[in-house]
């Protein structure tokens, strides 16, 4: 695999517009889990890096979005945020004069939905499942752009001879949410799923946590060398996906273990000291058991 | 009002004002809250069912043990059969225990989008609906009604509240529980479509109190305007803070709501994390 460092050509020609961002190398990020490596990405600020021939990851602050350059045109993916939207389209634009053909929305919550108007405004066609459709009706946003086209299960995006796999996994963190396949098969784009190193939220919102362990089991079966994430490290080893998948299986266990055995107390007993080195561990494991607590209760 | 007890004879519940009622948890009873309709559960766990001329209308059997001890109940009042049992909703702790039920040849009924539920989240304890409805319904046993009504989603997507025809009481199930700020976490919840079923029970006629979910056997319909009034309070709190550009911590250390709603049961316990929730739902869209 050959990921393109322009930081020293960005440095010369002084433009901040394509730099392997400021985390660390990447050799070190694409070492198995547990690496701490994946702790050390950048929250200030903003950069553009090529990942690979004509895919590119944008990130302001804490978010990234990818898109990928065709002779025909560019495909877009999450905006975000009507900030973050402007910036992404500035970015692209120190890339590529091609328009914005289409924006593909990752899943339906407002942290990646927002801001698309920019692009609408240049006629790109934005793209979704059909159940983000449902929920953007449903609770309307005066800045989300709603999908010009849906789909019901996978659907292969193509222009200017490139394509994007959009990867349906049924419900998990929500219910129409995609992992993204850019061609050529090397990497996937998977938002809020895996946030390489972490432990997830606390309260893991809007989560189906057997559809959730289901899904990461799936994407493990799926054939590609590294992940981009949507949060947190720029690019991780597949094994983020597997690290992520084993703790919430060790958690479900020993919640499921706990309610079993009619352990009292379980918020504050239940604990994954083997999993104490995942960025905030301390701060989540109580809510984490807590949602665990409501998923073997009622059912959710 | 009559009460029936049904466990423990020496727990003796009547209609007196809400602050002189027992909070005992566990304690089951049952309680005639309109002819032929009655209150079953603790305040862990309540459930509706209504004797007809033709046999029982039962609703959410809550779990196997629970379900064994409402059907002896019901026996108390009646000899005549469970012939129907409907879901309020799909979660878990109503819906489990209905086979002592089924075994007795009763027809379950529940919302369409229950279903995807219980199909996605299988549990063996639950018994799958025969038939479910997809908008108001009328269920009609031999002299009584029972007029099961869906508001669109607001806690899941599949709630039903029920009324026998002629009567003035409703069931609501965790949509409100009486004088209690409910759980923090608001599991399921879309706050903004829960605030417009509040809104339109209580513009509804034809009602003036209430059986709930969990907590005390009736409750008048007052409790429902204050669940109503606390989540706008909630809501309006939080968007306030977000406008003003505070961050979640913050907030999450300084929430604080009118005096009110500060006697509400559960305040002290669930505040922040129900500030916590309606921030999200504020950033996020869920």
């Amino acid at each position: 695999m050959k990921l393109k460092t322009l930081l020293l050509s960005a440095a010369l020609i002084a433009t901040p517009a394509l730099a392997w961002e400021g985390g660390p190398d990447r050799d070190e990020l694409m070492k198995e889990a547990p690496n701490p490596a994946w702790n050390g990405f950048v929250l200030a600020g903003q950069d553009t890096t090529e990942i690979a021939d004509g895919l590119y990851a944008f990130r302001y602050t804490g978010t990234r979005s990818i898109f990928l350059v065709t002779d025909d045109g560019v495909i877009a993916t999450d905006p975000v945020s009507v900030e973050h939207a402007r910036r992404f389209r500035a970015a692209i634009a120190e890339v590529t004069d091609q328009p914005v053909k289409y924006v593909v929305y990752s899943h339906e919550h407002w942290d990646h939905a927002i801001g698309g108007q920019v692009f609408k405004d240049e006629g790109a066609t934005f793209i979704s499942h059909e159940n983000c459709a449902k929920h953007f009706a449903d609770l309307p946003h005066p800045d989300i752009v709603m999908p010009d086209v849906t789909f019901a299960d996978d659907y292969t995006l193509e222009l200017g001879g490139r394509s994007l796999e959009l990867l349906y996994f049924g419900p998990n963190h929500g219910d129409c949410m995609v992992v993204m396949r850019p061609d050529p098969g090397d990497y996937i784009f998977i938002v809020d799923l895996v946030t390489p190193g972490g432990a997830p939220l606390g309260f893991m919102p809007d989560y189906s946590p057997h559809h959730y362990v289901r899904t990461l089991k799936e994407i493990e079966e799926l054939d590609y060398k590294a992940i981009i994430g949507g949060h947190g490290a720029l690019v991780a080893h597949p094994s983020a996906v597997t690290e992520r998948r084993m703790y919430l299986e060790a958690l479900m266990a020993a919640v499921r273990s706990a309610r079993e055995t009619g352990q009292s107390n379980i918020r504050e007993t239940v604990r994954l000291p083997q999993y104490e080195y995942l960025r905030g561990y301390e701060d989540r494991i109580e809510d984490n058991v807590r949602r665990m607590q409501t998923y073997y209760g009622i059912g959710w | 009002m009559r009460t029936v007890i049904a466990c423990v004879a020496s727990v003796v519940l009547t209609a007196a004002p809400v602050a002189a009622q027992s909070l005992d948890l566990f304690t089951k009873s049952t309680t005639e809250v309109a002819p032929g309709v009655y209150s079953y559960g603790a305040f862990t766990a309540r459930s509706l069912f209504v004797v007809t001329s033709d046999g029982v209308i039962a609703t959410d059997p809550v779990s196997p043990k629970n379900a064994a001890d409402m059907r002896a109940a019901i026996a108390e009042v009646t000899d005549l059969p469970v012939k129907y049992v409907v879901y309020s909703h799909q979660h878990w702790d109503h819906a489990l225990g209905g086979q002592i039920f089924k075994d007795e040849g009763a027809t379950f009924i529940s919302h369409q989008n229950c279903i995807t539920h219980f199909v996605r989240h299988p549990n063996d304890d639950l018994v799958m609906p025969d038939r479910t409805i997809s908008s108001d319904s009328e269920l009609t046993l031999g002299d009584k009604t029972l007029k099961l009504m869906y508001f669109g989603p607001n806690h899941g997507d599949c709630m039903l509240v029920m009324q026998v025809e002629g009567t003035d009481v409703l069931y609501i199930n965790d949509l409100v529980t009486p004088y209690s700020v409910g759980l923090g976490f608001m599991p399921d919840y879309d706050p903004g479509e829960w605030l417009r079923t509040l809104r339109e029970l209580e513009d509804m006629d034809g009602w003036t109190q209430f059986v709930g979910g969990h907590g005390i056997p009736v409750a008048p319909k007052e409790a429902l305007t204050q669940r109503k009034r606390y989540l706008e309070a909630l809501m309006a709190e939080v968007q306030e803070a977000i406008a003003g550009g505070m961050r979640l911590e913050e907030l999450y250390d300084t929430i604080e709501l009118d005096e009110e709603f500060r006697e509400m049961r559960g305040y002290d316990t669930h505040i922040r994390r129900a500030a916590e929730r309606i921030y999200h739902y504020y950033s996020m869209g869920w």
